[in-house]
């Protein structure tokens, strides 16, 4: 057997780039902007080609929307990203030019709470399986959520179906995994480097098992889940059967050790992770965010057992 | 212990449920809003006058400072009705679970007669100055300064983390009064008006609800000497004895349990399928807040029965953080994104479940006097 699931050097190139432009956009310690979706950024991600991935005029597929995520967690940045991923596998190219372009945002989800309907110029319905091209009965009545992202609700008309959503929906929770553990990563070696420096007592909190421990176990849970996000992207590359129960687990496994991590994350910082600038407060929003859309933790179980035949 | 409640537990409960059935309709809109916020403060000096009328915001208290000797399950059953709606009197929560008892206990006559009967009134915003950018956890390493010089001291330093700083009256603020004493021997606890000359106040935005926090930098503040509470230096165990009141004051575990039940029974109004995952998920949640509740209630009854302070208050702190966490994840997955909706119940449950382990002493603290005072276990 070889298990070989390092991104390849070009992967690699560009998930430094979407770094780069990270760094470039968010403020110092993140997206803590109030802007929610600031347009350099977003724009900054289209040139890049990160929001045409998957797609076939964009190129690149499950690993290179793996690798971009994971450093789009790791700063918490924002936007529709696993909706415009999932949009991409269901949509036509034409209908898919403007959103890749990031011109358009895609609001992928279940009425009548929907993700970025405030702005959202495309809606997909979808649920486990299927999917449908939609639009809004009337205009989304805005609503503004946990980690400041613009949602709306409205009901939603079926224009046309988009089949079959298996595989769309298996490439979003991949995405959402990536996102999620890149997030819970950074947050565990952010708490760790704070853990050496921050000292109560006359010595680092670090010395102190009862930080440290959780640490390390945070760290276990999260390697274990960038390593299944990795391998749920391998297995939508080569087309593989179990691609789909792959995608429901690196998922199920991203949601825990990320809202765990957060949790940790919180306990090391203190009261400093809880200040609107701080580097904890907006991504620990966001996990919990993420951790919920855009299909409910229980289908991805429902996958899990399916695989094994229950 | 006894698990029962007398007939007037009872029917003060019910009473006050009729009360608060008419003052806060439906679901108070208070309740998501942001607790510590400057929207909050007049209503809830309006409604801490309004129990005071009835003789329900101090009834633990004795007679003369404007109680009824009533005992602490009084307190109780009021600290529940009130958390589970989400804390109406908003801060004064903390002048009546501990600010109020400790100027009663340590205070001067003159000083009792000047704090305690706006207190009793419901009309007085008082804040925590404890915590120093250097001195979180390690709060016996704080150097905020005083220095006597006539009938003043003069104090100069820095607070943080101070809730609802921009909107309090008074402050109950930890000082340094002797730097070559022992850590713990050179505090002392003055009691600060927040109009002094030299104080200013920052906030600092929070995400447990917009400027829950400020700042307090001091500047050659001037404290008269007759606004110390307790002998000087002396103010560490003077704060010990107020804290370990309020260990168990705040009745957290009752706005979880509350957010729990209302958020199945939205589930259950809406007809959302709920899967098995998710059914253990609550069962184990609305398990935990019951724990926090029996194991508040024992040290509830520690009180009643004058007993002194014991770690069972830092076992029920501990569980009390663990019920709430419980429940913000079951939320969670009941809702889906539902939760989502800034400012619902369970989206407020799940900010304050990330601070629980932090605010009002860390949990890697309760757990360390859990191992030592609980489990006798030996430090380091
Ligand atoms: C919502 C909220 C409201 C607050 N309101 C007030 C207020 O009104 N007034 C006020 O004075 N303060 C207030 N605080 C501050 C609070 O008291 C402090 O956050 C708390 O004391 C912890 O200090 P710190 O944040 O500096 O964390 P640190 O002390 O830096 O601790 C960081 C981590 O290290 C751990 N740690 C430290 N020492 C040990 C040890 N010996 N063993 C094991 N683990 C250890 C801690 O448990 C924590 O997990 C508030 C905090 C919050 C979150």
């Amino acid at each position: 057997m070889s298990l070989d699931l390092s991104y390849r050097s070009e992967q690699e190139e560009l998930a430094r780039s979407v770094d780069g432009l990270c760094r470039r956009c968010g403020t110092g310690a993140g997206f803590t902007d109030s802007d929610p979706l600031p347009e350099q950024y977003w724009r900054g991600l289209a040139e890049l080609g990160v929001l045409g991935l998957g797609t076939a005029a964009g190129g690149g597929g499950a690993l290179e929307i793996a690798a971009c995520m994971e450093q789009l967690g790791a700063h918490g940045a924002p936007g529709p990203l696993v909706g415009t991923f999932t949009a991409g596998a269901l949509l036509d190219p034409s209908e898919m030019e403007p959103i890749s372009g990031g011109r358009q945002l895609a609001s992928v989800g279940q009425p009548p709470l929907l993700p970025w309907a405030a702005q959202a110029g495309v809606f997909v319905e979808i649920d486990s399986s299927e999917a449908w091209l939609s639009r809004p009965v009337s205009a989304p009545e805005p609503v503004d959520t946990t980690a400041g992202e613009p949602w709306g609700r409205t009901e939603l008309e079926r224009l046309r179906p988009l089949g079959d959503a298996t595989t769309a929906v298996a490439l979003g929770q991949t995405a959402a995994a990536a996102y999620l553990a890149g997030a819970a990563q950074n947050l565990v070696e952010i708490a760790s480097q704070y853990a050496k420096d921050r000292v109560q007592f006359n010595r680092p909190i670090a010395t102190f098992q009862a930080i440290s421990h959780p640490l390390a176990s945070c760290s276990v849970a999260v390697s274990a889940s960038r390593i299944l996000a990795r391998a749920a992207a391998c297995a939508l590359d080569n087309r593989d059967p179990d691609a789909p129960a792959a995608a429901a687990r690196a998922r199920l496994s991203a949601t825990a050790s990320a809202t765990a991590a957060a949790y940790q994350a919180h306990q090391t910082f203190g009261a400093i992770g809880f200040t609107i600038e701080g580097p904890v407060a907006h991504v620990s929003l966001r996990i919990r965010q993420l951790s919920l859309q855009p299909v409910p933790q229980a289908s991805a179980r429902a996958h899990v057992l399916e695989s094994l035949g229950i | 212990m006894e698990f029962d409640w007398t007939e007037e537990d009872l029917s003060y409960r019910s009473e006050l449920r009729d009360f608060l059935a008419e003052e806060l309709p439906g679901r108070w809109e208070g309740a998501t809003a942001v607790l510590g916020s400057a929207d909050n403060a007049e209503y809830s000096r309006r409604f801490a006058g309004l129990l005071a009328e009835k003789g329900w915001l101090t009834p633990h208290w004795p007679t003369e400072w404007g109680g009824t000797g009533a005992t602490p399950w009084m307190l109780a059953v009021l600290g529940e009705e009130l958390w589970s709606r989400g804390e109406p009197r908003g801060p004064q929560y903390m002048n009546v679970n501990w600010i109020g008892p400790s100027i009663m206990a340590h205070g001067t006559p003159e000083q009792c007669q000047r704090y305690l009967p706006p207190i009793a009134a419901g009309d007085v915003i008082w804040c925590q100055g404890f915590s120093e950018p250097e001195a979180g956890t390690d709060l016996a390493s704080l150097r905020t300064r005083a220095v006597l010089d006539g009938d003043d001291y003069v104090v100069n330093g820095s607070k943080i983390w101070t809730s609802y700083g921009d909107i309090a009256d008074h402050c109950y603020l930890l000082v340094r009064t002797d730097a070559q004493a022992e850590r713990h021997l050179g505090i002392s606890v003055l009691l600060m008006a927040m109009d002094s000359p030299g104080l200013v106040v920052r906030p600092i935005p929070g995400m447990v609800g917009e400027h829950s926090f400020t700042e307090l930098f001091l500047t050659d503040v001037r404290i008269p000497v007759a606004n110390r509470l307790g002998p000087e230096n002396e103010g560490w165990s003077v704060v010990r004895e107020a804290l370990s009141f309020e260990r168990v004051g705040a009745p957290r575990w009752a706005r979880a349990a509350h957010v729990l039940d209302e958020t199945v029974r939205d589930a259950m109004e809406q007809g959302r399928s709920i899967d098995p995952v998710t059914v253990e998920a609550v069962g184990v949640a609305k398990t935990a807040c019951e724990a926090a509740r029996m194991l508040c209630y024992r040290v509830i009854d520690e009180r009643a029965r004058d007993l002194p302070p014991s770690p069972h208050a830092n076992v029920a702190r501990v569980a009390m953080v663990q019920a709430e966490r419980l429940v913000a994840d079951a939320c969670a997955a009941l809702q889906g994104n539902e939760i989502m909706r800034y400012g619902s119940d369970s989206d407020l449950q799940m900010r304050k479940s990330l601070a629980a382990g932090v605010a009002a002493g860390t949990y890697e603290v309760q757990l360390n006097l859990v191992s030592r005072r609980h489990l006798r276990l030996p430090k380091n």
